[in-house]
């Protein structure tokens, strides 16, 4: 019965093999338009993108730069701009207290020349008694009687001096008053300091405005350290936040390019990687630097004076019989590597470009590893190794210059270079990489 | 030298999506492949729809291939689990059922046909079955997959599916008993 039951099976499957029906021509036109489709999406995007990234970093490391810089600009003109602002109130309370003090010192002027008439008069009248009571015994009498008038004469005059003695003394008083408010006020006035305002405001505008920005700062701030205390509120202005560069912990992003060599290697086999890193201030010059990269890595080995690795032949996926018939092998790797290192500053400096040096010790984390191997004889056979290493065996080092781009940001570039000290991937290789890397730290 | 084939580069310029590379592909393997949707499908409209999915999804994963079988059986495999794809989503059918339907088949099969005819007319014997039927006896009697494997695609116990089995089977040979007579 089950052989029966597999005949019709048989006689199904050996009548279908002469099947020779072909599908219309519009079958592949959709599937050409659903290629079409994804690959302006995916297909011809994707491989421009990675080739672009480094540039795509860049433009967006630069943005970034650029609106931090704005920000910077568009606060210190703020800053000026209030700066001015009181420089006008204080040229107006300037002008105000010196009219006051024009006043006062004409009304003193009119009170002293009164109290100086007032004093004469009294000399006189106490020269003229004087001589009353010495030389003329005989007009006692007359003066006895004029006592009472020239007595009350005298006292009225004593009591208006004394008035305007005492007037005198307020409006003197009230002067030193004008004064002392004025004297401030003159002294944030004075030509020296406005100038030296003026001039950095002038040339910060047009020209780089980031490198200018300590000196303008000390000069506004100490201006207004002046003033601070000695008036009144509102002509205070407020400082900007002050935002330290010395920071204890920085992260950010980094992007490499980097040449790779394997024994027998062609001499140019580029590759590229792009990340993440950071660093801790362990002391003054001292930092712990911890990276961790995707690597996208090529190399092609071909025969030259070492010949292949053995270990690729030997390992060569398909059971090569004939190895003299493979002419090359391409390796693709992508891999993880994360890097632990120690970075030392040569001349650190606020505001300069510093140089330091970085040595590091790798761990990396191949993905499957693909291999092409070139054949004499026959077309190339595409090869991929499925596996997952890991790796400990490779030191990095690392000299570069870095510098406060502006409070926030700081850039790196360096050169750099690598080397396994143990064999590495499928291939067993010995792997050397040098290159060229940057990052930007927040 | 087992490995060797004369479409691994083929093969690599598909992976970089060389349009030239899909396109000799396809003519390579179109008429095979649409045999196989021809199988699954009701009418020529429908099994076109399904080579082209299935073809679309061989080019879009052919990068997982890796010559541990041949590739016109990795094709093959694609081309079934899209065609199954297909007619769950468009056509809704339900396993679990099992009501009996009658099957006419008017083939007008004549023992005399060639080859090729022969081929388009078995293709229509078993396009006249129901759909679950039609499914079953596809995967178990042609494509050679266990009920097991089966069980696991449809998402249907086995049991269910050994009496979609027997009665297509039953079905296949009153057609053929009613044409060959």
């Amino acid at each position: 019965m089950e052989e029966k039951n597999n005949n019709m099976e048989e006689f199904f499957q050996r009548s279908l093999e002469q099947f020779n029906e072909v599908p219309s021509n519009q079958v592949w036109d959709k599937i050409d338009e659903r290629l079409d489709g994804e690959q302006k999406w995916y297909k011809n995007v994707f491989p421009w993108f990675r080739t672009l990234l480094p540039l795509f970093l860049a433009i967006i490391l630069l943005g970034c730069y650029h609106v931090f810089s704005s920000n910077k600009i568009n606060t210190s003109n703020k800053y000026l701009l209030s700066a001015q602002e009181t420089i006008q109130k204080l040229e107006k309370e300037n002008q105000r207290l010196s009219f006051l003090a024009k006043e006062n010192n004409e009304k003193i002027n009119t009170y002293t020349q009164q109290i100086q008439f007032n004093e004469t008069q009294y000399n006189s009248l106490l020269d003229q008694y004087s001589s009353l009571k010495v030389t003329d015994q005989k007009s006692e009498k007359l003066f006895k009687s004029d006592t009472h008038f020239g007595k009350a004469a005298f006292e009225d005059l004593l009591s208006l001096n004394e008035d305007l003695t005492n007037e005198l003394s307020s409006l003197k008083a009230q002067m030193n008053v004008l004064q002392s408010e004025n004297r401030p006020a003159n002294k944030i006035l004075s030509n020296t300091r406005l100038n030296a305002i003026d001039k950095n405001y002038n040339f910060l505008i047009p020209k780089n405005a980031t490198y200018y920005y300590p000196v303008k700062d000390i000069i506004l701030i100490n201006s207004l350290k002046d003033i601070e205390g000695n008036m009144d509120d509102d002509f205070l202005v407020e400082e900007p936040d002050q935002i330290s560069n010395n920071r204890k912990f920085r992260f950010g992003f980094k992007a490499r390019y980097f040449n790779t060599l394997v024994k027998s290697s062609e001499l140019i086999n580029p590759g590229f990687s792009w990340g993440l890193r950071a660093e801790y201030q362990l002391r003054n010059k001292w930092f712990l630097t911890s990276d961790l990269h995707y690597n996208d890595q090529v190399y092609r080995i071909d025969p030259g004076a070492g010949g292949f690795s053995q270990e690729s032949l030997k390992k060569y996926p398909l059971g090569i019989d004939d190895t003299n018939s493979v002419k090359d092998i391409s390796t693709r790797t992508k891999y993880f590597d994360y890097k632990l290192g120690i970075k030392y500053l040569i001349n650190p400096a606020e505001n300069k470009f510093n140089f330091y040096v970085n040595p590091s010790i790798v761990w990396q984390l191949y993905l499957p590893q693909e291999y092409t191997y070139g054949l004499a004889r026959a077309n190339d056979i595409f090869h991929t190794q499925r596996e997952y290493t890991g790796y400990l065996g490779s030191g990095n080092l690392s000299l570069g210059i870095e510098r406060n781009l502006n409070n926030r940001m700081l850039f790196q570039l360096n050169l750099w270079g690598e080397q396994s000290f143990i064999e590495l991937g499928y291939d067993k290789q010995y792997v050397t990489m040098f290159g060229i890397g940057s990052s930007i730290l927040f | 030298m087992k490995y060797k084939s004369t479409s691994s580069t083929l093969i690599k310029q598909c992976i970089k999506g060389e349009r030239k590379a899909q396109y000799e592909l396809y003519e390579m393997h179109k008429v095979h492949l649409f045999g196989i949707c021809r199988r699954y499908a009701k009418t020529v409209i429908e099994a076109e729809d399904m080579l082209q999915d299935g073809f679309y999804n061989i080019l879009r994963d052919i990068k997982q291939f890796n010559n541990q079988v041949p590739l016109n059986a990795w094709m093959r495999k694609v081309m079934i689990n899209s065609a199954l794809m297909y007619i769950r989503k468009y056509k809704k059918v339900n396993y679990t059922e099992l009501h009996e339907e009658r099957v006419e088949g008017l083939l007008g099969y004549d023992q005399k046909m060639d080859q090729t005819d022969r081929a388009k007319a078995i293709i229509h014997i078993i396009q006249t079955l129901p759909e679950v039927q039609q499914t079953v006896f596809n995967l178990k009697g042609i494509d050679g997959y266990s009920f097991k494997e089966i069980s696991e695609l449809l998402e249907v116990n086995e049991s269910t599916l050994r009496s979609h089995y027997l009665r297509a089977r039953k079905n296949l040979q009153s057609i053929l008993n009613k044409e060959l007579n």
